[in-house]
């Protein structure tokens, strides 16, 4: 269906088709009104020479008396290509004279009521007679003081051929134009759409095994850059992912190894020779540890892949953010006591979230803060609300992170080398963050190296 | 009870509410191990799992109180698992 679909809508065609559908129309158009010009020209020009002819002949009836001018018009011998047919009638209206040979081809009733004169604008009436057409005048002229008519036609065939092959040149010059527009457009377009070929070829080059291939937008037209440098993101963007993928494959089997080598290691140390039930009662103990570590990553790791394919129900309620940060800090205090740190909490308000998740993510990072924090130093957190966000600011006196870590402390499982070497399993912040992102806000952190971290949550409050 | 003051041997242990509210727990849970977490969950009142100590910290002051000062210790660290308190 899809592809039936593009094909039916291809680009090069619709090019092709309307380049040459507006190159006829405007072909046909300028020729026809060059071609309307010609012929209305011809024709004017005709019905001047007539009306000259008609004059002349008006004043020779007039000056030379009927009786010469019949006689005139009498002995004019008819040829094949006479152009002018002239008829005198009586007043009575019977023919007084013609051009010899008129009568077969030119009767006199086919010709129109006297008119003043020959006007060059206006149509005249024609007759057409087998092959010939003729354009009819009839005028009144006086003649020794008895009213005479004129009866006058101009052989106008071949006018008509010239129109005519005219417009059969008219029509080859179109038909030939429309065929060279047409090679033109099939020209234009291909090589217009070439780079989009190449393009085609450059993405086909990129695989799983070759995300480092770029498109590089400096080399194709100014049109398909955007297009480049889209991709090129894209391929960025999916670099990213492939190697922070591999990387947590790798680190979670790090870190899975760890625990189960200390128990496999402990068992079999134990199965080496017989031991008392205290030996054994302390081997099952550590087994116990590593296994609750084990199980401890394992938990945060489905929550938070829960989180990321967000299949985690979220029960918001409205909270005293100030009442549930104290809780966590009175837990935490016996410890930061021991440590000789100092645990501040200042502002209050409302917050919207879900009470256990939000006690989690504070806790996590009192955790960390707590972590990293020397003796005698302080962990301050700050509520605070602005634009309609619950901000939860938590900054320690620990020893920072650098610059370079920091936009990837919310990975799953990264450390930074230097102050991450403690049990913690590298998925606190990761945590923290899928919280938030479940609330529908984010998490920043700032940090000096040597003076301390902030990490701020930010709670999105309900819309009035 | 009621009052928070807990006596051993007739001498008063001065807790803290934290320290005495563990404390009875661990009397009325007396004879079974209770976890770190049934702790935590049980005194503060603290849903997620933690990685740091917190809890020791405050059994090992509960102890130094309790326990400390006299010759039978009552509460026992079972490793791995958590701590009992004696049954009598």
């Amino acid at each position: 269906m899809f592809s039936k679909r593009t094909e039916r809508r291809s680009i090069a065609w619709q090019l092709i088709l309307l380049f040459t559908l507006a190159t006829s129309l405007l072909l046909a158009c300028g020729l026809g009104v060059f071609y309307a010009i010609v012929i209305q020209h011809a024709v004017a020009e005709d019905n001047a020479v007539l009306a000259d002819r008609v004059a002349a002949l008006r004043t020779d009836l007039h000056e030379s008396g009927p009786g010469v001018f019949a006689e005139e018009l009498k002995s004019r011998q008819p040829r094949e290509h006479t152009a002018y047919w002239i008829r005198m009638l009586d007043p009575q209206g019977r023919t007084y004279a013609e051009t010899p040979g008129m009568d077969r081809s030119l009767p006199p009733e086919i010709f129109p009521p006297p008119q003043e004169s020959v006007s060059t604008a206006r149509g005249l009436k024609s007759y057409r007679k087998g092959p010939k057409l003729f354009s009819l005048v009839t005028l009144n002229e006086e003649s020794g003081s008895h009213p005479y008519t004129l009866q006058v036609a101009q052989d106008r065939s071949s006018d008509e051929r010239v129109e005519r092959s005219f417009a059969v040149l008219f029509i080859m010059v179109l038909s030939g134009s429309i065929l060279a527009s047409a090679f033109i457009a099939v020209i234009v377009t291909k090589r217009g759409l070439r780079p989009l070929r190449e393009m085609t070829q450059s993405v086909a080059r990129v695989g799983p095994t070759h995300l480092k291939e770029r498109v590089t937008p400096e080399e194709w037209p100014r049109e398909l850059k955007p297009l480049a440098s889209a991709f090129d993101d894209m391929l960025k963007r999916l670099d990213d992912s492939f190697t922070r993928l591999s990387q947590f494959s790798a680190d979670l089997a790090h870190e899975l190894r760890t625990p189960i080598a200390n128990m496999i290691g402990e068992a079999q140390v134990a199965l080496t020779r017989d031991r008392t039930a205290a030996e054994y009662r302390e081997t099952i103990e550590s087994t116990v540890g590593e296994c609750e570590r084990l199980s401890r990553i394992v938990d945060n790791l489905l929550f938070v892949a829960r989180v990321d394919a967000a299949r985690e129900p979220i029960a918001r309620k409205r909270l005293d953010a100030r009442a549930a940060v104290e809780k966590i800090t009175s837990f935490y205090h016996a410890l930061a006591d021991d440590r000789h740190i100092a645990i501040g909490c200042s502002g209050e308000g409302q917050i919207h979230a879900d009470p256990d998740l939000f006690e989690r993510a504070v806790g996590n990072l009192l955790d960390n803060a707590l972590r990293f924090t020397p003796e005698h130093g302080s962990i301050q957190i700050v509520l605070s609300e602005r634009n309609g966000d619950f901000e939860v600011a938590v900054s320690d006196t620990g020893c920072g992170i650098a610059a370079e870590h920091l936009p990837r402390v919310f990975d799953r499982f990264y450390r930074a080398e230097s102050s991450r070497s403690s049990d913690g399993a590298g998925l606190g912040l990761a945590l923290v963050k899928s919280i938030v992102d479940l609330h529908g806000g984010s998490a920043i952190i700032e940090s000096n190296v040597g003076r301390g971290t902030t990490v701020k949550l930010i709670f999105p409050l309900p819309q009035k | 009870m009621r009052r928070h003051k807990a006596t051993r041997s007739g001498v008063p242990l001065n807790l803290t509410p934290k320290e005495f509210l563990l404390l009875a727990y661990l009397v009325r849970s007396a004879g079974e191990v209770v976890s770190r977490a049934e702790i935590a969950e049980q005194v503060w009142d603290i849903g997620f799992k933690t990685d740091t100590n917190v809890v020791d910290v405050v059994v090992r002051r509960v102890r130094a109180k309790v326990d400390d000062p006299f010759k039978t210790k009552l509460i026992d660290t079972i490793r791995g698992v958590g701590y009992v308190l004696k049954a009598h």
